[in-house]
């Protein structure tokens, strides 16, 4: 998916409540390609506009498995808390 | 897979493709801002409004591109790109100095790699043998731990039955047959070439070919049946042999040829790369037991001719295996034994063609020469060091504003050492590639005055290939590190800790006042001048040297006397007297001046004996002379004249009267002054017992030995048993072709064959090619630091000169004579070679002590003359070093250098 649709679909997902700003997606893209997490390529959209497209790398989804897993626990941590206060 | 090309192709164009990068960028972001306009269209907006609105959602560009640039950035590896970048830039444009650097350093890294090229071809790379590594020769020693290199044919078959430790076992033996000895031409003596007349040939064991993993390029091996006893021979050809006898004819196989009188069946060829289990491959290889078709020969009381290698098996090491085969040793000596019997077993893994660290005198020599080639190589990296110091200072305002801009002083550094990394580099690669371009030049030189006798060519064996090797790049590789860091590191870091108030304002150097460099600078030219004096002084010792054994008298007309021999020995039972008769035959012959037996002969081995004169008390310190065996007609074959007395009549040969000859010499040393005839003199026979000796005559001295040219020699009358491996000479009247063909043939109507070796001045010659190559050798070493100190001493004196411009300038205005300012720069200079060249006598002197001790007798260390011309030459040349910039020194407007900048 190229970085527009990304930040789009980011918005519809959390139902307009994230609105990733252009200045926070686009260096996370990059920082994420140095770091091997993620790759891209040039390629056309469905309009015919080229667009750079970026899928996840193994890496990058093992990376992603990981800190969902983080996520998740510290979820549980904070609403365990929250339940025992 | 896909995913790790991307990221390659990312961190290329990040790197590498700034622009591509940049523009990629840029349009993303356009794109993205099409898609925001395109969905804000939708919703109903115009045209304009879409785009203005989406522009205003999207931010600043610069400042998010800046943010994505600094997410993407590999600091480090840009960094160096960069520096790298700036290197080559900076190079390129003082095209002088970098094409010296690169030129001294390649001198320097050059000249150590081709010394390391020759090394590896000789004593590290091993032979093309299958897996060598794991391949050990074998040989023994005798009970008074003598070494003993061959065994009998028993012993190898139970080593091979019984050695547990071996996984296999292989035996070879080697011999000279005539070729097609009807039609072979003698040498031609007006050419003096190398006979084709016989061949080496090798004897092998059935496994020989899978032992050693030898490919069959056409043909096939042996089969079993021909590995029989009284079976026909048949010869698998070596490659060599097929392509220069036999011009690669694919139709040699199955053809029959005579060799040694027998009919040999070729039945294939040895694939190129394969040479057996030395360097040089034989012309071709034959069953073992075609050897000999006497049965003893095979027995345990036949010769002691074979060699053995073996393989060890997996897991093995030497120490396991020896144990494992002095057991069988012992075995075979208590049920053979003999004096020549192995009491223990010596292993020698690997098969190289020389081992040279073998001994501790080898090992030495080795370091030795190692050091002094590594001594060139320290004279280049001070040149540089010194051309890098001197370019840093000249460079101290553009630092300068550097660091006053607030520039990192490491980063400074960092970017310094890599330009000077990359002349290493540049330097590492040209000396590489020009060290092989030389070899490659030189070595078929030096191999075609190497003696053979095959009539082929030997250069293109896979031996000689001089295509450097991943040992040559380990350690060119490993010699450009050391450069690097030595000649990098030092001046990166001076330059960088320059002066910022001086630097800005170019004041290279006020009157007077100290260059920051310079003490350093001084040292080094003061170190190469020492090293190129050290070298030189040894290369005057050594080419003196070769100049004296040049002119050495060996005392004896070799030109005209030839090695010849008979018919193989092991062929007739009563050798010693079949010999005997030979020689008289022989000399009955028309066309035969003179015929000789000698054991040993001059320059062929030596024997030495302990000797005390009638008049010394029993007890008293004997003296060391050389001996050998000789017959009658020897001093006359080789024109050696008697100055007094007589040869030995035939009556005195292999009698118990110990008449002998003596040298000049050793006449002179016990009877000094005297009529040595009819006196005698003891000899050791072994340890305490001592025999009587009568001088029947005195010929004049010749020299037995090249090296350590001992010439007091005792000669007694040849006896019986040695006249087996006797070395026999024949001067023949005439020496052309027709005339020698002519005593082959009258020795054949005799009854048995004659061979013409090579003339004997060929061994004389051969002997002195050491003294050669080290000649050669250290007066190309010794010239190139002469020329490398010059050229450090010319830029020092130079850009001392060229930084002391303006006190010129002031001195000369306020009246200097020019000459005053040139001896001004004279002395600087030549106190500078002064210190260098004590240093120099002094390391010179060692250098060369030690060399004598290596190479005993073979030269003298301390050599006043070679000393002095060497001196001589370094301080004229020195002189003009220094006397030619300050000369230019005083061509310096005073208006100018006042006004210099």
């Amino acid at each position: 998916m190229h970085g527009w649709g990304i930040a789009q679909k980011l918005a519809v997902l959390s139902k307009e409540a994230l609105q990733l700003q252009e200045g926070t997606l686009y260096p996370a893209l990059y920082r994420m390609e140095a770091k091997g997490w993620v790759s891209s390529e040039w390629s056309q959209s469905d309009n015919n506009r080229r667009a750079k497209y970026y899928r996840l790398t193994r890496v990058g989804r093992r990376r992603l498995e990981e800190q969902k897993e983080s996520w998740d626990r510290l979820a549980e941590i904070v609403a365990a808390i929250f339940r025992q206060a | 897979m896909m995913d790790a090309l991307r990221r390659i192709r990312f961190r290329f164009v990040t790197l590498f493709r700034r622009k591509q990068f940049e523009a990629e960028m840029a349009e993303e972001m356009r794109s993205h801002l099409a898609f925001e306009a395109a969905a804000r269209r939708e919703q109903g907006l115009d045209e304009a409004e879409a785009w203005s609105g989406a522009r205003r959602a999207f931010g600043g560009f610069e400042q998010n591109k800046e943010r994505c640039r600094d997410e993407a950035r590999f600091v480090f590896l840009e960094q160096l790109v960069a520096d790298v970048r700036y290197a080559a830039r900076a190079l390129a444009k003082s095209p002088s100095f970098t094409i010296t650097a690169v030129l001294t350093l390649a001198l320097g890294i050059g000249v150590n790699a081709a010394l390391f090229s020759v090394v590896n071809m000789v004593a590290l790379r091993p032979l093309p043998v299958k897996d060598p590594d794991s391949l050990v020769k074998i040989s023994g020693r005798d009970a008074r731990g003598r070494p003993q290199s061959a065994f009998s044919y028993t012993e190898y078959l139970r080593y091979r039955q019984e050695a547990g430790a071996l996984e296999s076992v292989i035996a070879f033996t080697t011999a000279r047959w005539s070729f097609e000895s009807e039609t072979a031409a003698q040498p031609d003596p007006e050419r003096d070439d190398r006979g084709p007349g016989r061949v080496p040939v090798a004897f092998v064991s059935d496994n020989y070919f899978d032992v050693l993993g030898g490919p069959i390029q056409i043909g096939r091996g042996f089969r079993p049946e021909e590995m029989r006893p009284g079976a026909s021979p048949v010869i698998v050809l070596s490659n060599l042999f097929w392509e220069t006898r036999f011009n690669r004819d694919p139709d040699v196989i199955g053809r029959a040829f005579t060799m040694d009188q027998k009919r040999v069946t070729v039945i294939g060829v040895a694939a190129p790369e394969f040479s057996g289990h030395e360097a040089v491959p034989p012309a071709g290889w034959l069953p073992l037991p075609t050897w000999s078709n006497r049965a003893d020969d095979y027995g345990p009381t036949g010769p002691q001719d074979f060699g053995v290698i073996g393989r060890l098996k997996a897991g093995m090491n030497e120490e396991m295996a020896k144990a494992d085969l002095d057991v069988i040793a012992a075995r075979l000596a208590s049920e053979f034994p003999g004096e020549r019997a192995k009491s223990s077993v010596r292993l020698e893994r690997g098969l190289r063609f020389l081992n040279l660290m073998r001994t501790a005198q080898g090992s030495r020599f080795v370091s030795l020469v190692v050091f002094g080639f590594g001594l060139v190589l320290v004279i280049a990296c001070t040149n540089v060091t010194n051309l890098l110091l001197a370019r840093g200072v000249a460079r101290q305002s553009e630092i300068g504003i550097r660091l006053t801009l607030g520039a990192d002083r490491l980063r400074i550094v960092r970017q310094l050492f890599t330009e000077n990394v990359l002349l290493c580099f540049l330097g590492a690669v040209l000396g590489l590639g020009l060290a092989t371009w030389t070899l490659q030049l030189l070595l078929p030189v030096v191999v075609s005055r190497l003696p053979t006798d095959w009539g082929f060519e030997t250069r293109h064996l896979p031996f000689f290939d001089t295509v450097p090797d991943r040992r040559v790049l380990g350690f060119t590789a490993l010699l450009t590190l050391g450069a690097t860091l030595v000649v990098g590191m030092l001046p990166a870091w001076h330059a960088s800790g320059a002066n910022l108030i001086a630097a800005v304002r170019n004041e290279g150097t006020a009157f007077g006042r100290r260059l920051t460099a310079s003490g350093l600078r001084k040292l080094l030219v003061i170190v190469q001048v020492a090293i190129a004096l050290t070298l030189l002084s040894c290369a005057g010792v050594l080419v003196r040297n070769l100049v004296s054994r040049q002119k050495a008298d060996v005392g004896y007309d070799a030109h005209a006397v030839f090695g010849v021999t008979l018919t193989p020995e092991r062929m007739v039972q009563d050798w010693g007297q079949k010999f005997r008769q030979a020689l008289e035959t022989l000399r009955t012959v028309p066309g035969v001046a003179a015929v000789g037996v000698a054991s040993p002969a001059p320059l062929q081995g030596q024997r030495g004996t302990q000797i005390r004169a009638a008049s010394d008390p029993t007890g008293s310190p004997t003296r060391y002379a050389l001996t050998s065996q000789v017959s009658d007609g020897f001093f006359d074959t080789f024109r050696i004249p008697l100055l007094r007395g007589r040869a030995f009549a035939p009556s005195e040969l292999h009698s118990g009267v110990q008449a002998v000859v003596v040298s000049e010499a050793l006449a002179r040393d016990l009877w000094p002054g005297q009529d040595a005839l009819g006196r005698t003199f003891s000899e050791q026979v072994s340890g305490d017992v001592f025999r009587e000796c009568e001088v029947v005559g005195v010929a004049r001295d010749i020299m037995m030995q090249p090296f350590h040219d001992e010439r007091r020699v005792v000669y007694h009358p040849a006896q019986l048993d040695v006249w087996r491996g006797a070395a026999l000479f024949v001067r023949p009247r005439e020496a052309s072709a027709p005339a020698l063909a002519e005593i082959v043939r009258a020795a054949r109507s005799a009854g048995f064959d004659l061979q013409f070796e090579r003339r004997y001045s060929f061994l004389v010659e051969y002997f002195l090619l050491p003294s050669y190559a080290f000649a050669v050798a250290s007066a190309a070493l010794g010239a190139l630091a002469l020329g490398m100190a010059s050229v450090g001493l010319y830029g020092l004196m130079t850009f001392s000169v060229n930084q002391r411009v303006r006190e010129i300038g002031i001195r000369m205005a306020l009246g200097a004579a020019g000459g005053k300012v040139v001896t001004l720069f004279l002395r600087q200079g030549l106190r500078l070679v002064a210190v260098g060249l004590v240093l120099g006598l002094i390391g010179g002197s060692i250098f060369t002590v030690a060399l004598g001790k290596m190479l005993y007798g073979f030269i003298e260390p301390f050599d006043p003359v070679a000393f002095g011309a060497v001196t001589l030459l370094f301080i004229l040349i020195a002189l003009l070093a220094c006397w030619l910039p300050a000369r230019r020194a005083t061509n310096v407007d005073p208006m100018v250098a006042l006004r210099a900048e």
